[in-house]
């Protein structure tokens, strides 16, 4: 069977990059120019400072990837691109790059919803047994995804509130760290004990999250602290959030794979970076006999990589775009897969 | 000589395709907020007029702004990608001096497009086509006095009016702009930015914190 080779552009945040993955498993050459330094003066992404960045990296990074992979436009199959969801500025600059070379080349254009990129970021290191689990955590997104078969979403749980990266970036604001938060707090949680009295946060029978309380609870107890003159450990604290986080994470999810009788469970978004979560799960699945995907660490932050090997299952199940492709700052995944 | 002219900076999508001095296709689309969405169907859809062959193109001009910061972004995007894909010459036009070359026959020309709370981005031309005033954000106040110390016929060309009468609407004579710009100097694809001229609110706040 003819190879085939999928050129993936990403730019829905703060880093632009491209990839050239092979049969939607093979990754042939990957470049990200990260902005992460740029936005960190300000203490988190400005949107206008990223778009800016996109368009004056966007056809170098395409180039460098071509030219490690040592290939040509020409020798590509089809063009991948995050059409959402994202900054919009963003995601329109990966966007028209996308579309001028779909029409210059007449390539087949096809969309790829972020979060599908994350979840098939897995696929480079693993076969997926369906049916499986994807359990979607990062900055914009905390959901409990099914999918029967490739390509294929159903959302059976999600947050109702923030996102677990959106949470660990406020906490750690709150206590004063750098962003992005979520390392700084996972690092100084190995130091900690687990001594402050947070909530758990929606400890119910749903399949749903909520991080907005626990959140609070942080913001509470900070300020109360220092009202008495207390100084806040910042170990001890970073701990006990993270416990809570985890354990609710972890015990949902796990849940969750009980009742629909499911034996494969997949990481997918930057907080699977997270070490203690990463740990937790290890353990959890070994235990009940689950088989655990965990993408690895270069994979987890946002990378073209994974867009163009969730572009090759899309492919397959013949997810193609017209040139009116447009960018979308919020996009159901479950919309955009296959029933 | 075949070339492309793009322009997404204004609320009116501009897609053009000319062999010398002459219009081959001039596709245009009022498409507020979704070029991204239109563009590049408009693209397609004048090539398969001209049976132009995207490799016959050998100069792209491309209006970097300023303008809207989106809008500039998406013209600008697509052209540099093509420059680089095609290796073609790539010229960047400035939108007040397109707008200002698309009229003639007078003293001076008032070129500006609103930037918003009471600030536009502007320039001033003489009959030909000299600065009077450089290319820049400046505020509505500052730029009627400015036109009160010009003498001679005097045309307003902008999306919004800033004085008592109504300003000239944005017209574009890509003919006369390409014939014009045509020995302008061209730049590298990957070189190619926007020019905004106006930093990002988050810059200039952080840079009088800084002070």
């Amino acid at each position: 069977m003819k190879d085939t080779y999928i050129l993936g552009i990403e730019s829905s945040c703060d880093e632009t990059s491209a990839s050239i993955v092979k049969n939607g498993r093979e990754e042939i050459s990957t470049v990200i120019a990260t902005q992460m330094d740029i936005h960190k003066v300000y203490g988190g992404v400005v949107p206008e400072i990223a778009s800016r960045n996109h368009v004056e990296n966007i056809t170098m990074v395409i180039e460098e990837t071509l030219s490690k992979a040592n290939m040509k436009l020409e020798d590509i199959d089809a063009i991948g691109v995050t059409h959402g969801p994202g900054l919009i500025g963003s995601l329109l600059i990966g966007l028209q790059a996308a579309k001028t070379l779909s029409f210059l080349y007449d390539k087949p254009l096809i969309p790829v919803h972020h979060i599908a990129g994350h979840i098939y970021a897995n696929r480079l290191v693993d076969e997926f047994n369906f049916p499986l689990i994807a359990l979607v955590i990062s900055g914009g997104h905390t959901d409990l995804i099914y999918m029967a078969g490739d390509y294929s979403f159903k959302k059976i749980g999600g947050t109702l509130d923030d996102a677990v990266g959106e949470a660990y970036d406020k906490v750690a604001k709150i206590m004063g760290l750098d962003y992005p938060g979520g390392p700084i707090i996972d690092e100084l949680s190995k130091k900690g004990e687990d001594t402050y009295d947070l909530p758990i946060p929606l400890d119910d029978d749903s399949n749903n999250f909520s991080f907005s309380g626990i959140k609070s609870a942080v913001v509470n107890l900070v300020h109360n602290e220092k009202q008495r003159g207390n100084i806040i450990h910042k170990e001890n604290l970073a701990r006990s959030f993270q416990e809570r986080v985890i354990h609710i994470l972890t015990k949902k999810t796990m849940r969750a794979l009980k009742e629909n009788n499911i034996s494969t469970l997949l990481l997918a978004g930057g907080v699977s970076a997270n070490s203690a979560l990463r740990e937790r799960f290890t353990e959890l699945c070994e235990k009940e006999n689950i088989n655990l995907l965990i993408p690895p660490l270069k994979y987890c932050t946002d990378n073209a990589t994974m867009i163009a090997t969730a572009a090759y299952y899309a492919y397959q199940k013949g997810i193609t775009s017209d040139l009116l492709l447009n960018a979308k700052a919020t996009i159901s995944l479950e919309k955009e897969g296959i029933e | 000589m075949k070339s492309l002219f793009i322009d997404t900076s204004t609320k009116t999508l501009t897609i053009a395709i000319l062999e010398n001095n002459k219009l081959l296709s001039n596709k245009t689309s009022e498409t507020t907020n979704e070029h991204s969405k239109y563009a590049l169907d408009l693209l397609k859809k004048a090539f398969d007029e001209t049976l132009i062959k995207p490799n016959e193109i050998e100069k792209i001009f491309v209006i970097n702004g300023p303008g809207s910061f989106t809008g500039v972004r998406i013209g600008v995007t697509i052209a540099k990608t093509y420059a680089w894909a095609l290796e073609k010459k790539l010229v960047p036009i400035s939108s007040l001096f397109a707008h200002a070359l698309s009229y003639d026959g007078y003293d001076y020309y008032v070129s500006l497009l609103d930037a918003r709370r009471g600030f536009v981005y502007a320039a001033i031309y003489d009959r030909e086509y000299n600065f009077i005033l450089k290319e820049q954000y400046i505020s509505i106040v500052e730029l009627n006095g400015a036109i009160e110390k010009l003498n001679g016929s005097i045309i307003i060309i902008g999306d919004i009016s800033i004085n008592y009468s109504e300003s000239s609407p944005l017209v574009l004579d890509v003919p006369k702009i390409i014939t014009h710009c045509k020995d302008y100097k061209t730049v590298p694809a990957h070189s190619l930015k926007p020019n905004y001229l106006k930093r990002v609110e988050a810059e200039e706040k952080l840079m009088a914190e800084n002070k």
